[in-house]
């Protein structure tokens, strides 16, 4: 064991060294500590909204939903190419070592444990609006991050032996995934039916959602029961859940240990997989989400020339990663907002663009423009770089203006908005998008390649913030006159003047590929 | 031709590259010999426009970063890089309409005969293997028929044939008058075809040497090569 000890102490010691190397990385952390500060001094504040507050079931509802659709996405995912807690030094190092593969495995866990919690971090986030709408407290938050963490945990655990049980058995791997399927539709029909059959819709699905059935939905459900538990006080609904989690935990440690012992090979495959996604960042590739089967289908780009050509070639790889209006992760925050203004539908359209707004700054996705600027045909082509930067974000413009379409006519449907509003609202998000996918270029434009997002999170977050306030307050002047649509439209406008600015400003990472790996 | 004048790359308190100063005359092939780490990559991502660099590079008189140098600019980069969605026929035809390319699908057809990707034109990027998605590199470098080309350790990885063809078409890159820089640290690997070889340690030229008969009693490339590159080591030792 001394040997991992070591390992571990050294590796979480030389990160701490890095920082000092690297200041711009220092001041992200220092930025997040700073920002969690903030929020447990705001916490401190006095809140005269507490007679407002939603009932707590919501909460309870949203969180089963969240931990649900993490726990089932990643153990699908984990079903085609494993899960693995390793590196590739570790299977090429370790894995030779004569240390037992059971105190391997539990070095991965602990490690493991460790990343789950930085990809809870962006949960922090959520602290006002939890706060402000069903009284979450700081230990509150902190316990539905935890149980965050740990239902990633658990799904990675789970993905692991799920493919070191299935891997090379087609129809066992097809068993699991109709499994997993099953739970999904059990889940969906335990919350769909009683809401189709009740008159209030919204109280049925969060009745359903935070009943005793649902509650026993595989981790999820435990953790949600435990997370539920831990805001409210109630210590047996706590030590429940987190027990069950603990024997799953348990469980599944001793499945592998005592019945698959010999795991190498099955995080091998895993471990490869991130190890060329890793290698190919630092390379200059970034990995990009392709199906493992890829229909080629109608051969050619067949239209553009010079910088245009980028936009029908996003297009072509678009249609073969079997992404058509919207991606996955587009398509669910979108579902997200929607669901939103179910519970905020006596607030009005204003109160639901606001919201869908603030979680269109986490939504907002970073598109294929990224990934051009780590080839290097971006910058070797003949062209103005201010064309080519806009000649690779096109397609990513289409996509916000459907986003758009897509997210704000519903909202304004169930709050019962007029179509004027409904435009206003579409072309306002059509706006911030473009605010945002400036940013996320100004970003890479100072901070270049930091590979862990979830830490510049933050940063970004001021500043689009600071960047939309002018339009924000010329909008609420002209609202106060002209109403909701005039307001919409005078943002769009400042948000639109801000982007083409800030993509003319940054139209330099189209000329030097440096100023994307720093 | 191309120009490099008193190049200096630094890497905050790191020097990659200290103050280069070089050329590649028309119809000339020059090649970068140097130890890993010894900042061949560096100046040549600095040639390519990738980097920016203090001094002066010119391509065919043209400032290196001007639309117009890139027009005559082809690099073969150390890592193959090719889109994982795109077919190899889609790569070329993306590079023949990024450069507004006219009558390309003759040539484009030669270099993927010559580099055994014929077959695999409706093949995707990801499909294929390191050395395959090296080859289809090259020939996206080639199908604008630039003309001065930049290779990075274009060699690594691929099978003899491909070795064979691409000493060949630099054989005929040099016939044709355009100006080739290519940086490698095996040296086996440039045999006869260069006309010039810069050996760069610790970020500068330690010595350059001209291809010409050698005289009796001078030292080869091999013997040059490494007469410079341990030297280091074997002060270091005798201080020992």
């Amino acid at each position: 064991m001394r040997a991992l000890g070591y390992l571990f102490i050294t590796t979480v010691k030389n990160r701490v060294k890095e920082l000092r190397r690297h200041p711009s990385q220092l001041i992200l952390v220092l930025f997040i500590i700073a920002m969690l500060g903030l929020v447990v001094f705001t916490a401190g504040l006095p809140s005269d909204t507490a007679a407002e507050r939603r009932p707590m079931a919501e909460l309870r509802a949203m969180l089963l939903a969240l931990y649900a659709v993490m726990f089932l996405l990643l153990c699908k995912n984990g079903l085609s190419s494993g899960a693995s807690f390793y590196t590739m030094a570790d299977v090429n190092l370790l894995f030779s070592t004569p240390i037992r593969p059971q105190r391997i495995l539990f070095y991965g866990l602990v490690r493991q444990l460790g990343t789950s919690v930085l990809l809870g971090f962006f949960l922090l986030f959520q602290y006002s609006w939890l706060h402000d709408l069903y009284g979450l407290s700081i230990p509150g938050l902190l316990a539905v991050m935890l149980g965050y963490c740990l239902t990633v945990f658990c799904a990675q655990l789970t993905s692991m032996v799920l493919y070191a049980f299935t891997s090379g058995d087609e129809g066992r791997q097809r068993g699991m995934k109709i499994v997993l399927y099953a739970l999904a539709a059990a889940a969906v029909l335990l919350v769909g039916l009683p809401a189709a059959a009740a008159d209030n819709k919204l109280a049925a699905v969060v009745a359903a959602a935070d009943g005793p059935l649902l509650a026993a939905f595989p981790v999820a459900g435990w953790m949600k029961a435990a997370v539920g538990g831990l805001i409210t006080g109630d210590i047996l609904s706590a030590v429940l859940g987190l027990g069950g989690c603990a024997a799953y935990v348990a469980a599944l440690v001793l499945l592998i240990t005592c019945n698959h012992p010999d795991f190498y090979e099955d995080v091998l495959k895993a471990t490869e997989v991130s190890f060329s996604a890793i290698t190919a960042s630092k390379e200059g590739k970034m990995a990009e989400p392709v199906p493992v089967h890829v229909k080629v289908g109608k051969i050619g780009i067949g239209a553009g020339t010079g910088a245009g050509v980028f936009f029908y070639k996003h297009r072509l790889e678009r249609r073969r990663s079997r992404v058509f209006l919207l991606d996955g992760m587009t398509l669910l925050w979108a579902a997200i907002s929607i669901a939103f203004s179910f519970f905020m539908r006596e607030e009005g359209i204003l109160a639901v663009f606001i919201f869908a707004t603030y979680m269109q700054i986490f939504s907002s996705s970073t598109g294929r423009w990224l990934r051009e600027l780590l080839m290097p045909y971006i910058y070797m082509i003949p062209e103005p770089p201010f064309r080519k930067l806009i000649g690779v974000c096109r397609e990513s413009i289409l996509q916000s203006a459907v986003e758009a379409v897509v997210v704000m006519v519903p909202c304004g449907l169930i709050v019962g908005a007029s179509p004027l509003d409904i435009a206003g609202c579409v072309v306002a998000r059509f706006g911030f998008a473009l605010l945002f996918m400036a940013g996320n270029i100004l970003m890479e434009r100072l901070f270049g390649q930091v590979l862990n997002k979830a830490l510049i999170l933050g940063l970004y977050l001021v500043l689009m913030m600071l960047l939309a306030l002018p339009g924000v307050v010329a909008g609420i002047i002209a609202g106060m006159f002209a109403g909701v649509a005039a307001a919409m439209l005078v943002i769009t406008l400042w948000c639109a003047a801000v982007s083409a600015l800030i993509a003319f400003l940054c139209r330099d990472i189209l000329n030097i590929a440096e100023l994307n790996n720093k | 031709m191309f120009t490099v004048s008193h190049v200096t790359k630094r890497y905050g308190k790191l020097t990659a590259n200290s103050d280069i100063s070089f050329g590649v005359e028309d119809g000339q092939i020059a090649i970068l010999l140097g130890p890993n780490g010894a900042g061949k990559s560096t100046i040549i991502k600095c040639i390519s426009g990738l980097l920016r660099f203090e001094g002066e590079i010119r391509i065919n008189g043209y400032p290196n970063k001007s639309l117009e140098a890139k027009r005559l600019l082809g690099y073969v980069p150390e890592m193959p890089a090719v889109y994982d969605l795109l077919t190899v026929g889609e790569h070329l035809e993306f590079i023949a309409r990024a450069y507004s390319l006219t009558g390309w699908q003759e040539y484009a057809a030669s270099l993927l005969e010559r580099f055994e990707l014929a077959d695999k034109k409706g093949k995707l990027g990801k499909e294929l293997s390191k050395g395959m998605q090296q080859k289809l590199s090259v020939c996206c470098a080639l199908l604008p028929r630039p003309k001065v080309v930049i290779f990075d350790e274009p060699l690594v990885g691929l099978d003899p044939h491909a070795i064979k063809e691409l000493k060949d078409l630099f054989r005929e890159l040099k016939r044709d008058g355009a100006s080739v820089l290519i940086s490698t640290h095996m040296i086996d690997s440039v045999e006869d075809y260069w006309d010039i070889a810069h050996i760069m340690m610790n970020g500068t030229f330690a010595a350059t040497m001209k291809n010409e008969p050698a005289a009796q009693g001078e030292k080869t490339l091999e013997e040059l090569f490494f007469e410079i590159t341990e030297k280091p080591a074997a002060v270091a030792e005798e201080s020992v």
